[in-house]
């Protein structure tokens, strides 16, 4: 049997670059990208930073430092409202070149990827290697950004790989090398491939402190500590991994459909958040109707303005797909927290325990209510989410919808976009 | 615009009852708006450093001028 020969395709500071590729005058410059745009008064208060350009991460600024901070880090720091609409597409266009190799390509994130190459590397003029250059050749070429490629015989090897050599890094991991290589690597050198900060410490607290430490350490003593997390790590010290790499037009397995938003302002006017509560019940539950579920468990987290949170669940206890059922479960949870005794700074809204859709309903009123949602669902497909609406949603848009807030993108986003 | 095999460029565009060379389109990337497929175009004109977006709606063919960055 053939040792799979996987590709690990991960850009290089990805929002940043793309925007120092749409405009050139930024580039060599620190470049970093938030979440949301300036506020009235030219300040960015209520923000973080999503990606730093590599010349701004030279100043110490790094994903999740708020602006403020990282104004002060760089005072010239070029600041730029992320565009994940941008960021989306060329993701998309990346993907498509990638399945010009193989039709095993995994999205593991919007900027990473995983391919196996195991069959059609060898029928490439220079093999896996002169297939990942060409790759990397192509990407700059179009997009003008450039991407590490790990290769290995596992998705754990080819990450390792990446990591090794970026920006615009190539790097190769033989198996035989890996004894060698994990002998003196760092746990620290192992963040990205399961192993976080967190954990990191927790394992130096017990002795573990290199790769190689980490795969000799009995498996027991793992996952006594660890649980079925022990079983992973001591995969992962061994330079083991998962082989398998999803066909690229199979669609995300869907365990829950959720979004959250910060207000554009810390409010404790139960309309205004009420307003937004509405707003993502109508959003989640086009979601969920798009990929054809109902589901049962709705959960509502609440972070307010001193940055402390609360969240619950609630099991409606029957199977609901519409934003009213949806707003009326969040309800339940929210009345709770009355009255408001601090500011709510972000709302998130979500359901799981989801089922498909193949239900014939006997019930003439919930047959009329599918029927008006779909009607709506056709229009707001045909011309654009939240033509139509629920008037209570106008308050939440007058307060200030941040519709163009820039963060951690899922996956889900790439089901529909990849017909197009 | 000008047609480019199955791509479209702008060529140039008018604000203010000026004509705008585009001089070079630095990025190009896709919206979706309900039915519609919006095309943006980052583009640099002759003589300014400044950069500005334009979009095109494929279906109702409508050009729009978006923003421009000094």
């Amino acid at each position: 049997m053939l040792t799979p020969t996987i590709f690990l395709l991960d850009m290089d500071s990805y929002f940043a670059s793309v925007e120092q590729s749409v405009n050139p005058a930024l580039r060599g410059k620190p470049v970093a990208v938030c979440g949301a745009p300036a506020q009235n008064d030219g300040t960015w208060k209520r923000t973080i930073i999503v990606t730093a350009s590599y010349e701004a991460r030279k100043y110490g600024i790094k994903t999740g430092t708020p602006v403020y901070e990282a104004k002060k880090l760089c005072p010239h720091l070029n600041l730029i409202a992320g565009n994940h609409e941008k960021y989306i597409d060329t993701s998309v266009g990346i993907q498509k070149i990638l399945t010009d190799y193989t039709d095993q390509v995994e999205v593991y994130s919007i900027d990473e990827c995983f391919m196996d190459v195991t069959d059609t590397a060898k029928l490439h003029t220079g093999g896996a290697v002169g297939m990942a250059k060409q790759i990397k050749q192509r990407i700059r070429e179009k997009y003008g950004i450039t991407c590490s490629i790990g290769i290995g015989s596992n998705k754990v090897t080819a990450k390792l790989a990446a990591k090794f050599y970026k920006p615009d890094g190539l790097y190769e991991l033989n198996d035989r090398d890996i004894p060698q290589l994990f002998d003196v690597l760092p746990l620290s050198k192992l963040q990205g491939v399961g192993i976080g900060r967190q954990l990191e410490k927790k394992l130096n607290s017990l002795g573990i402190n290199t790769a190689k430490q980490l795969g000799d350490t009995d498996e027991s003593l793992l996952t006594h500590h660890f649980g079925i997390l022990g079983h992973i790590l001591k995969r992962i010290g061994q330079g083991r991994g998962d082989t398998v790499v999803r066909k690229y037009n199979t669609q995300t397995n869907i365990k829950s459909v959720g979004h959250s938003l910060t207000l554009p302002s810390d409010t404790c006017d139960l309309n205004i958040v009420n307003s937004y509560l509405l707003m993502l019940s109508e959003k989640i539950a086009a979601r969920l109707r798009k990929y054809g579920f109902f589901g049962r468990v709705v959960s509502l987290y609440i972070r307010y303005g001193d940055f402390t949170g609360f969240g619950q669940q609630h099991n409606t206890g029957g199977y609901i797909n519409t934003g009213h059922e949806i707003y009326g479960t969040a309800q339940k949870i929210f009345v709770k927290l009355l009255p408001l005794k601090k500011s709510v700074r972000l709302a998130g809204l979500s359901i799981s325990s989801l089922v498909k859709n193949n239900q014939t309903f006997l019930l003439e009123d919930i047959n009329k209510t599918q029927r008006l949602v779909s009607a709506i669902d056709g229009i707001n497909n045909k011309y654009g989410e939240f033509t139509l609406r629920p008037a209570m949603v106008a308050l939440a848009e007058k307060f200030g919808k941040q519709e163009n807030r820039c963060g951690l993108i899922g996956k889900h986003i790439f089901d529909s976009r990849r017909g197009k | 615009m000008v047609f480019d095999g199955f791509n479209i460029k702008p060529k140039w565009f008018m604000l203010d009852n000026k004509k705008y060379n585009v001089s070079k389109t630095t990025y190009t990337w896709r919206t979706i708006d309900g039915e519609a497929v919006v095309i943006h175009f980052a583009v640099t004109v002759t003589d300014s450093s400044t950069l500005y977006e334009l979009s095109f709606n494929q279906k109702t063919l409508v050009w729009r001028l978006e923003k421009t960055e000094c």
